[in-house]
């Protein structure tokens, strides 16, 4: 259930930003507006994305690099199929570099907030071995 | 934290050493001392020099298993133990050890801080001043046994 929750987040965090990038692009006119046709898209890429890290996690990639491109990797795959095979952008270079960012930058995103938080519980563990520490020395 | 009081029954009558622990309730700062006991119970036997030691294990900074074999690593000596890495899991689970990765356990009493790494791993720094790396499959345990 917990691990459940960890992907939900990044599935979460993911979606959202891809939303916020998205929206981004459409302002500089890059991408058409907004609708709920693009919503559905990115929810579905989202999910796929999120389902196939998930699969990735369970295979005994022990480099972190590598699976760092791996991840990547299927990002990109997803966005291209989407593009080529469900017709989610014009499947031009100018389109698939502009989708591409998108999703590395999303990726980055939530990289960096995972970082965030992974920093925040270390400062935690890091206060909890310091008064065990005082505890045992009394 | 509610004071504890320490009563001390020495007898011939009594086989052996037990300890009973009356409380309403296990707060942290008990469970804490519920884990110094049991560290200090638990023994493991470690080889060297063609000796073979008795090594309590709240002396022990981690256990690593390194082609087939355990390995126990005191602050200055390392022990080689005829037991495999999951059975010596089994023997320390109720201490203050816990597993960060498919060949390491570590004595959580014997790291002196952590930090995050970017590749969604934690860093340990030990008291003799060893890193420890915890697996990022491990780490959602490794906080709960510090913030749980």
């Amino acid at each position: 259930m917990k691990e459940f929750k960890v992907y939900l987040t990044a599935f979460t965090m993911s979606f959202t930003f891809s939303c916020i990038f998205y929206l981004l692009f459409s302002y500089i006119d890059v991408f058409h507006s907004f609708d709920e046709n693009t919503l559905i898209t990115m929810l579905f890429v989202s999910l796929s994305i999120t389902t196939l890290i998930f699969l990735s996690h369970r295979l005994t990639i022990r480099s972190s690099l590598m699976l760092r491109v791996s991840e990547c990797l299927i990002i990109v795959g997803i966005l291209l199929i989407a593009g080529r095979y469900f017709g989610m952008f014009p499947f031009t270079p100018f389109y698939i570099t502009a989708v591409v960012s998108i999703g590395l930058l999303t990726y980055t995103v939530v990289l960096v907030v995972s970082y965030i938080g992974d920093q925040a519980s270390a400062k935690k563990i890091n206060s909890v071995i310091q008064s065990k520490t005082m505890e045992e020395r009394q | 934290m509610s004071h504890i009081r320490l009563t001390i029954k020495e007898s011939t009558a009594f086989k052996d050493i037990e300890i009973i622990i009356n409380c309403p309730v296990v707060d942290d700062h008990l469970a804490t001392l519920i884990e110094l006991i049991k560290q200090h119970e638990v023994i493991l036997l470690g080889k060297k020099d063609h000796r073979v030691h008795s090594i309590s294990v709240k002396d022990l900074l981690y256990i690593e298993a390194v082609d087939n074999t355990s390995f126990l690593y005191d602050r200055s000596t390392v022990f080689e133990s005829e037991l495999k890495l999951y059975e010596i899991e089994e023997v320390v689970k109720d201490t203050r050890f816990i597993r960060i990765s498919k060949n390491l356990i570590v004595n959580t009493g014997h790291i002196e801080s952590v930090r995050a790494l970017f590749n969604g791993k934690f860093e340990a720094v030990l008291t003799n001043g060893e890193k420890v790396i915890v697996n990022r499959h491990y780490v959602k345990s490794f906080k709960e046994k510090f913030l749980n």
